[in-house]
């Protein structure tokens, strides 16, 4: 805590800070786009669920330009951007280039893939695409990119996979994705205002509560069932309960736990959430899908990083409204997506004030460390800055619409690519590179074994029946618009 | 850089130098092993605080004191609604 910084430390060298440049580079360009009616987002590739081959992607804007060049525009820009950043970063540019690319293009196969219509087209799809069957799986492109993933990330030679893990930055492509999801929940508000601010105000409700049951019953289990030291335990307990990387980073600096105290639960957290991610959507689907939006909310209080959350949230929301679709209902796409981020939107700010809790009662209480003084700025040291740009975006959108000063077909005009096909296309990255960074063996490591039971244990027994009970008593009956 | 910048390798190779600084300070030759978990959670056990007990009890009201009041509010207010 003893160490100064200024308040804009890390606005251009971290991760965090770089999404939400990108973010919000993006969603001004979507708006010059909308207030000038000149097509500067038009460009963004998008992948259309296809039978024929040559219209398995194209240009948002169909009539700016044909297929191919949008997609290697999309490349080039979106390599020169995340490019920038990395350059900021300092990582080695050259190296993250052609990893980029790599993971660029193999993540295009999966996409193309995924969006093939014997695959995904739902019963109301086989007409247009005039087929007889199909196997109506939402999200398949998700999975298809994850599993490939996975293959590169635990069994490809070691040299290839720790090359592509320098491009394979799954929080980073997630947060943009989140930035720019920003921009669609202010389209969305628009047009159901009461609904967006409804889910806003339950989702921190939510968050509240299950912050100060998770922490402290995980941290018990840890302690008391598992006899785990303190700082393993408060760093566990953050972990499972609250967002995992981040939650336990937090809190490891707040106790000043040793690095690798962080850094081993860390590596546990991925892995797990890699679990979260394919089975709770498809339990959910399963069991609840009279309360899409409380399943939603559930996962993010169950599903333990930014980008398994968004990315569980995103197959959930395919598989349920496919399923309602053979049914005739058809909700509107992405609310059930925005009531699993919204959670964990809160979950994130909270990391801040809850990291300073920790210190607080670490440096006072616990290791008594007379004279040291825990500086209120930690809060904002710890706050997800991503989260500013998702606001950013959301309110941008939002005001500009409701004061009239861009008309609302302007704005989807303008915003549509980026809400809609640059997110996914980043969604479609966090999942290779989830799975890329997924490296199966941490669960062998030597000592690893007590800390993955308690983890198992906190996470099954606490945190997921909470998270679901309160996910529900908070949403229970919320219900997304129907589809225009 | 803060510790949450930097990469899992960054992190134990600090940790590792510093080891090898204590170790040197204190006169011993240093350990060159790698730095695992079993060491790392197989340390002597932690005696449970009084102050743990607080934290734990203090949290758990106040999460149910909130589960209550919010939920009461959001029905109420928000939930009746849809």
């Amino acid at each position: 805590m003893a160490e100064q910084r200024r308040w804009y430390a890390g606005m251009l060298s971290t991760e965090d800070w770089w999404s939400v440049w990108i973010g919000l580079f993006f969603v001004l360009l979507g708006l010059l786009a909308a207030a000038t009616s000149v097509d500067l987002t038009g460009w963004i590739v998008k992948f259309p669920k296809w039978v024929d081959i040559t219209k398995s992607f194209t240009a948002s804007h169909k009539g700016l330009m044909s297929p191919v060049p949008s997609l290697v525009l999309s490349y080039v820009l979106f390599s020169v951007v995340t490019g920038i950043g990395a350059k900021c970063m300092k990582w080695d540019l050259t190296k993250y280039l052609i990893a980029w690319s790599i993971i660029f293009w193999l993540t295009v196969i999966f996409y193309i893939i995924g969006q093939n219509g014997y695959i995904c087209a739902t019963s109301l799809d086989r007409k247009k695409f005039g087929i007889d069957y199909s196997l109506s799986l939402g999200g398949a492109s998700y999975i298809i990119a994850l599993f490939a993933g996975l293959f590169i990330g635990n069994f490809t030679p070691k040299r290839f996979r720790d090359f592509l893990k320098g491009a394979a930055k799954p929080e980073w492509f997630i947060k943009v994705a989140i930035v720019c999801l920003g921009t669609k929940l202010g389209l969305k508000a628009i047009e159901a205002q009461g609904f967006a601010v409804h889910l806003v105000l339950t989702g921190c409700c939510a968050t509240i509560a299950a912050y100060l049951l998770f922490w402290p019953l995980a941290y018990a289990v840890a302690r008391k069932g598992f006899k785990l030291t303190r700082e393993w335990a408060a760093c566990m307990a953050s972990a499972v309960s609250i967002c995992g990387v981040s939650a336990a980073i937090a809190t490891g600096g707040a106790i000043r736990a040793r690095p690798i105290v962080p850094v081993m639960i860390s590596s546990l957290v991925v892995v797990f959430a890699v679990f979260q991610l394919i089975v709770l959507p498809i339990a959910f689907n399963a069991v609840w899908t009279n309360e899409p939006i409380a399943a939603g909310a559930s996962l993010g209080l169950t599903v333990k990083t930014d980008g398994a959350d968004a990315a569980a949230g995103a197959i959930l929301d395919e598989l349920m409204r496919s399923k309602m679709a053979a049914q005739g209902v058809h909700w509107d796409e992405g609310w059930i997506l925005a009531s699993s981020i919204m959670t964990k939107i809160w979950i994130d700010m909270f990391i801040g004030i809850w990291a300073f809790v920790l210190a607080v009662v670490w440096v006072y209480y616990i290791e008594r460390r007379p004279g040291e003084k825990v500086p209120k700025s930690e809060i904002w040291f710890r706050f997800p800055k991503f989260v500013l740009g998702y606001f950013v975006a959301w309110f941008l959108v939002m005001g500009l619409g409701l004061a009239d000063m861009i008309p609302f077909e302007g704005l989807e005009f303008g915003m549509k690519p980026i809400e809609g096909s640059m997110r996914k296309l980043f969604f479609m990255l966090t999942f290779t590179s989830i799975g890329i960074v997924t490296d199966f063996r941490e669960l062998a490591k030597e000592g690893l074994g007590r800390l993955a039971a308690a983890k198992a244990v906190a996470y099954l027994v606490i945190v997921l029946p909470i998270g679901i009970f309160i996910g529900w008593l908070f949403h229970h009956g919320m219900m997304p618009p129907t589809a225009p | 850089m803060r510790d949450e910048d930097k990469t899992k390798e960054q992190l134990i190779e600090e940790l590792v130098a510093l080891r090898k600084e204590l170790a040197e300070m204190r006169g011993q030759k240093p350990k060159t092993e790698q730095v695992d978990v079993k060491e790392a959670n197989d340390e002597a056990e932690d005696p449970w605080l009084p102050v743990e007990t607080k934290l734990v009890v203090v949290s758990v009201a106040s999460g149910i004191v909130a589960l209550v009041v919010l939920a009461i509010l959001v029905h109420m207010f928000l939930l009746g609604g849809h």
